[in-house]
């Protein structure tokens, strides 16, 4: 039996996973957050999620609260954790957050305005920067200038950041008995025993492989539950996946000699703010701002992020130009490979069902810097039609070094342009140089027609994508001269 | 519950937006689901075009959850949802003529059983030809009605007198409503054999009359509530029908009450659009720059029935000259059916497809010219007294004094831009400036009619009902409002009921921006019935002569002495006045000749100027609208916060639909763009900087309190960034502003930077 503590109450979760905006809404009787695309892309339905994490920080017993979608999560997930709705955040009279869309125009329809709650409450919590935390909130009545104020205002009030839940609540940003049910959760969380090791979870899967399961491993559930539709069955398919996302194993960055060390389960909310990659890869953390909103960031993990194989995965595209490789284990032990040998063909990798991909290992960067970026329908918050990543190596002056080069949306999975890369090698930095890496480009890669583009604009972005990074780390790099 | 210590007293109502602000607001899929509530699902058609005489039911009905499978033999009444055109039925027989056409529909202890079981529902299909192109329509002489024209002067006359003609064509394309709830109505079977449904419709009595039709009962027997929409932008005029005809079938067949709520995926593949419009314009000018005659061909985009095409083409034809005086007009629409799902009234109604070919025209002829189109839109705004080309002239024109106020701004940025681009940076600027003229009152003019029910009760509160549905255009809080100012109390003593046809019979669709004016105006009526008999009493009271009574925040005054509301309000009760009334109203003065297209259709024309700045990279083909600044003429606001958001959001959608939002369907007429992951609205971070100064001014005929319409007009600026967009591309590359087909997708962006082949 696995429980929950929701807003104040302690309650039980159902035996069978389920989605929980569901739950929530027709288990539970509490419809503020919203089901509106049902898809992760509209942030209607975010929830709090309260998680104390001694994985990241042993002994740890301060919980950590970042919003989430409710839309894609299930409740197996929340097993051992506190969800505040926002029904939690008052019982009638309005919180500041609350007070700040209502008088700045923030608020038409108001469909979207209980996720948009959450998410300033839950920026407000860990001390973010509050525009950037709305900006996966969709608002179809546009009421985004009021959006706007209201931050302005809560921004200037809340100079000073709650420190804890209890501070919030003494702010009027949640209900204190909510906060007082927070104060109880790292010992609810240590009873509830979520966090198992990973050798357990290899005999789990060793045992569901021979029921003849299949390889049944989730960790931020944002694309598997986008693969199995709730109304599709998904219960008997997969009546408990076994969750990765608690395995302390899989969830630690570390650092040595060899390079940095990310466990599998380490989301990319993790990885933007970790100091030990922003360390190494500087600019890495402003690369990631760019995929999909905060909220799903949360959840995101690197690993469900290259196991997914999708042709434009961010991740996959700047780990292939950092000559990233993979640990992947199993009950008869683990092997390394390049991540580059890692993809067989459109969503399908190397990954047999008894192996879970445990760590990913990126060399030191020794000099090299990492260029990265994509282009969508929509700048923020939107898949890439076509991505690029860069990493080149130290050089002389009117050079390039050493260039390592990958790509996505132009093949059936993220590649490693070699030849291109190759081309730039040590050669001078001219309109010559890049002509003839362009040219390489167009054979090897073999983009198709789709909904991301037709495939005569994702090739020639493509080329343009490698102007505009050369131009990025060369401003006056001449890169009119290189169009055809 | 406990009692939050840290916050505030709650204070005694809590207002609209504060529910809204908390969460605890419902809407139509928040209510609590009655016991043995079921959910029923549309089966719909995977093919564009087709002919079937046998439905297969069994696979569906053998899926553990579902009850019952429906399909158009077990419909009581007649098949039949249209308002006007009654060409569309409930569930089709026989034939379908769209994907995503409803046939049958399944019904199921679960939506998700329901939503299986109307995945094994199936047919013997028997595929036909589809056309998904008006121009094909037009060809094939499949029309909607026949072609209309509006006409002034004499075109063929005119060109002569011309000494620049320019002609173009133009394709404008479509987009999805994305109303953030979708369509939802919750039906609850009564023990008198009717229906009560909560449905999320922007129009409560169309919906009852075709769920009284579909079930072969009188209208007193079927009760249409809405709570509140969680957007509606025309989406849920015409289109909430389906669902609440759906959901009262099922529950009147079935004895129980039923839910019909489809997740996002269904409704975009299910409901329409905003019509695409093909069109092809002439503009012909003198040597001072005056428009001397206009020539256009709209074709619109119908889908498979009418809908509401006409009434939108119509509009189209009204706004087609926008907010020009062009002495030689004639403009032809042709409403053309397609197989497309039936497209529907989306926020502008046709106005902003048509105000976007004559843009274009004015662009074509500012290139053929080598002026900026604004040095043209100047000279030829419209002034007081000028003619439409349908019959009416313009009263209150401020359009010229709204675009006076933004030169400034033109001339500055105009010169900035230029110096800009000729540094040949690789961030190029482009600006436009839109001006709008859009009438306000319903095009059909047996709709500008509106009822509402005041009670004041005897502890002094008051409660009003309209016919309005409130979907974050702030309607409620106007109602509110003018009946506190009428009344001359606070206006935490006035509750505004959500509709209920019950309450209030007959009423026209929330549309064509004409909320507040209509309704505002009907509660303003009631309120002055009420305050008639209060005034007889408070004179006696007071000891002085009714007409010198004066009623304001809460107190009644007259002569040296003073009374208070409340105890009036008693007063009046103990003295059997009526303390309750229905009023009508009607806008007066509209007529429309619909056989020579002439008349007064209008109570009065919102104008305002936008100047719209966007800047796109050459490199990537990345374009973005980054500041709007906005006059816009609104009378005397009732509600500024209100009305800036209106102006602010209609902008916002309005660039979507000329930007990132594309439809995209495959060659069987499939829709690929089918989710929020694939079709795309703007985000926080793609809305420009909006500065808007409100001129505030004469209201109109008909706007109530002198407070104008505001929630479409705005959306016209949104068409500025395809122009603002298109100047930028043509800084790099000229051909570009010949090109007139929205959206400005950063492929399309890119395509006619380096592609235009
Ligand atoms: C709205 C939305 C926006 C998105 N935007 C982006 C974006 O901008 N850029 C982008 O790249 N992606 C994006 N995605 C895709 C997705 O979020 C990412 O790929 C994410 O990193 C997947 O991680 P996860 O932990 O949620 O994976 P899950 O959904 O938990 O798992 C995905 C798959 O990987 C498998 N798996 C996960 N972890 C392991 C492991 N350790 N070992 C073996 N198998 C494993 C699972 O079995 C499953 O098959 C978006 C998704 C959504 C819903
Ligand atoms: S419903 Fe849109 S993100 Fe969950
Ligand atoms: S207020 Fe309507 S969607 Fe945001």
């Amino acid at each position: 039996m696995s429980l929950l503590i929701l807003n104040a109450r302690t309650i039980e979760l159902p035996e069978d996973d389920r989605p929980l905006l569901a739950f929530l809404r027709e288990g539970q009787r509490l419809t503020a957050a919203k089901p509106a695309c049902n898809g992760g892309d509209c942030g209607a339905c975010l929830v709090l999620l309260g998680e104390v994490v001694p994985e990241l920080a042993p002994g740890a017993s301060e919980a950590r609260y970042c919003a989430v979608n409710s839309c894609l999560l299930g409740t197996d997930r929340v097993a051992g954790t506190q969800l505040i709705t926002a029904e939690g955040l008052s019982s009638g009279p309005l919180t500041p957050v609350q007070r700040a869309l209502a008088e700045e125009g923030g608020i038409q329809c108001g469909y979207c305005t209980p996720g948009l709650v959450v998410a300033l409450t839950a920026a407000l919590l860990n001390g973010d920067p509050l525009l950037s935390a709305v900006s996966g909130n969709l608002c179809r009545c546009g009421a985004y200038a009021g959006v706007r104020r209201a931050c302005a205002r809560i921004a200037r009030d809340f100079a000073q950041r709650p420190r804890s839940l209890r501070e919030a609540a003494a702010l009027g940003l949640l209900l204190p008995e909510v906060a007082a049910a927070g104060e109880q959760l790292a010992a609810f969380a240590a009873q509830a025993t979520v966090g198992t090791g990973l050798a357990e979870k290899l005999q789990q899967l060793d045992a569901l492989n021979r029921q003849g399961q299949g390889r049944l491993v989730v960790a931020g559930e944002s694309d598997w539950s986008l693969q199995h539709a709730h109304q599709a069955k998904r219960e008997l398919v997969a009546p408990h996946a076994l969750q990765l996302h608690r395995v302390t194993e899989l969830r630690r960055i570390r650092a040595d000699a060899d390079g940095l060390h990310i466990g599998a389960a380490v989301s990319v909310a993790e990885l933007l703010s970790s100091p030990l990659i922003a360390a190494d890869w500087p600019e890495l953390p402003s690369f990631l701002e760019f995929f999909a909103s905060p909220a799903i960031r949360n959840v995101a993990t690197i690993g469900g992020n290259l196991v997914n194989a999708s042709p434009i995965a961010d991740l996959a595209v700047i780990l292939l130009a950092l000559d990233a490789e993979l640990s992947i284990v199993s009950l008869a032990g683990c092997r390394r490979i390049p991540l580059s040998g890692f993809y067989l063909a459109y969503h399908r990798t190397g990954l047999a069902a008894d192996e879970v991909l445990s760590e990913v290992h990126v060399p030191p960067a020794g000099g090299r810097r990492l260029r990265y970026r994509k282009v969508a329908r929509r700048e923020h918050d939107d898949i890439a039609s076509v991505n690029l990543a860069l990493a080149v190596g130290h050089a002389s002056s009117g050079y390039f070094g050493e260039v390592s080069l990958a790509v996505g949306g132009v093949g059936p999975y993220p590649l490693r342009l070699p030849r291109a890369a190759a081309a730039l090698c040590g050669r001078p930095l001219c309109a010559a140089t890049l002509r003839e890496a362009l040219s390489l480009i167009d054979e090897e890669i073999a983009p198709i027609d789709d909904l991301r583009g037709s495939a005569a604009y994702k090739r020639r972005l493509l080329k343009h994508l490698l102007l505009d990074q050369v131009a990025a780390l060369h401003p006056d790099f001449a890169w009119e001269e290189c169009l055809s | 519950m406990s009692t939050p210590s840290a916050h505030a007293a709650p204070a005694q109502v809590s207002s609209w937006l504060e529910l809204l602000a908390t969460g605890s607001a419902r809407f139509s899929g928040d209510l609590p689901l009655p016991p043995g509530c079921l959910h029923a699902l549309p089966a719909v058609s995977p093919h564009a075009h087709a002919k079937f005489s046998r439905i297969e039911i069994a696979a569906a009905l053998a899926e553990p959850g579902v009850v019952a499978v429906f399909t158009a033999a077990d419909i009581p009444g007649a098949n039949q949802i249209s308002n006007l055109a009654h060409d569309e039925p409930l569930l089709a027989a026989g034939e379908v003529h769209c994907v995503g056409q409803p046939y049958a529909l399944v019904v199921a202890d679960s939506a998700d059983a329901a939503w299986r079981g109307s995945r094994l529902v199936t047919a013997d299909w028997q595929p036909l030809p589809a056309c998904f192109d008006a121009r094909a329509a037009f060809a094939a002489g499949e029309l909607i009605q026949p072609p209309r024209t509006f006409s002034l002067g004499d075109v063929d006359a005119a060109w002569a007198a011309c000494t620049t003609v320019v002609s173009g064509e133009v394709d404008i394309g479509s987009a999805e409503h994305v109303y953030l709830e979708t369509q939802c109505a919750l039906a609850l079977p009564r023990d008198d054999g009717g229906v009560s449904v909560h449905s999320a419709t922007q129009s409560p009595s169309s919906t009852q009359k075709a769920v009284a039709a579909i079930l072969g009962l009188a209208m007193h027997l079927v009760e249409i509530e809405v709570e509140r929409l969680g957007g509606g932008f025309g989406g849920k005029e015409e289109q909430a029908t389906l669902w609440a005809c759906l959901a009262a079938l099922a529950a009147k067949s079935l004895g129980r009450p039923v839910r019909s709520w489809p997740e996002r995926r269904d409704d975009m593949a299910i409901t329409g659009k905003r019509h695409p419009y093909q069109a092809a314009f002439r503009i012909g000018l003198d040597d001072a720059g005056r428009f001397v005659a206009y020539e256009a061909r709209l074709l619109q985009n119908a889908g498979w029935c009418a809908d509401l095409s006409t009434a939108i083409l119509e509009r189209s034809l009204f706004h087609a000259t926008n907010a020009y005086f062009i002495p030689n007009v004639r403009v032809t629409a042709a409403s053309c059916r397609t197989n497309l799902p039936s497209n529907t009234a989306f926020r502008g109604f046709g106005a902003p497809q048509g105000i976007f070919v004559i843009e274009a025209a004015i662009r074509a002829a500012a290139r053929e010219l080598g002026v900026p189109a604004e040095v043209l839109q100047a000279k030829n705004l419209l002034r007081e007294g000028d003619a439409f080309p349908y019959g009416m002239r313009i009263a209150g024109a401020c359009v010229g004094d709204c675009w006076q106020a933004l030169v400034p701004a033109i001339t500055a940025r105009r010169a900035e831009f230029a110096r800009w681009n000729a540094g040949k940076p690789r961030r190029r600027k482009g600006l436009a400036v839109v001006p709008v003229c859009f009438g306000i009152s319903f095009t059909a003019t047996l709709l500008n009619q509106a009822e509402a029910l005041v009670h004041v009760y005897v502890d002094g509160s008051v409660v009003v009902s309209t016919g309005a549905v409130d979907m974050g255009q702030g309607v409620y809080g106007k109602i509110q409002r003018v009946v506190a100012l009428t009344l001359g109390i606070p206006e935490a003593l006035v509750r505004v009921a959500g509709t209920s046809t019950l309450r209030v019979a007959n009423v026209s669709p929330t549309a064509a921006s004409t909320g507040a004016d209509l309704n505002g105006a009907a509660a303003r009526e009631a309120c002055l019935v009420i305050a008639g008999g209060l005034r007889r009493v408070a004179g006696e009271l007071l000891d002085c002569p009714p007409g010198s009574i004066g009623f304001s925040d809460g107190v009644v005054a007259g002569g040296e002495k003073t009374l208070g509301w409340r105890e009036l309000v008693a007063a009046a009760w103990a003295r059997r006045v009526c303390l309750s009334a229905l009023a009508h109203y009607a806008t007066p003065g509209l007529f429309f000749d619909r056989e020579r297209n002439q008349g007064q259709p209008f109570a009065y024309h919102v104008q305002g100027v936008a100047l719209v700045e966007a800047s796109v990279d050459v490199l990537l083909g990345s374009g973005r609208v980054d500041r709007v600044e906005v006059v816009h003429d609104i009378g005397r606001s009732l509600d500024r916060l209100t009305d800036l958001g209106q102006i602010e959001g209609a902008l916002v959608q309005g660039i979507g639909w000329m930007t990132c939002e594309e439809i995209v369907r495959d060659d069987a007429g499939r829709l690929l763009s089918d989710s929020l992951a694939t079709y795309k609205i703007p985000d926080l971070d793609s809305a420009p900087e909006i500065v808007v100064r409100l001129r505030e001014g004469a209201g109109g005929p008909g706007a109530v309190l002198n407070s104008k319409a505001v929630g479409e007009p705005p959306l016209v600026y949104g068409l500025g960034a395809y122009f603002a967009l298109q100047e930028a591309i043509a800084s790099w590359r000229p051909e570009a502003a010949a090109v007139f087909r929205t959206p400005l997708s950063s492929e399309r962006i890119f395509m006619l930077l380096h592609d235009v082949a």
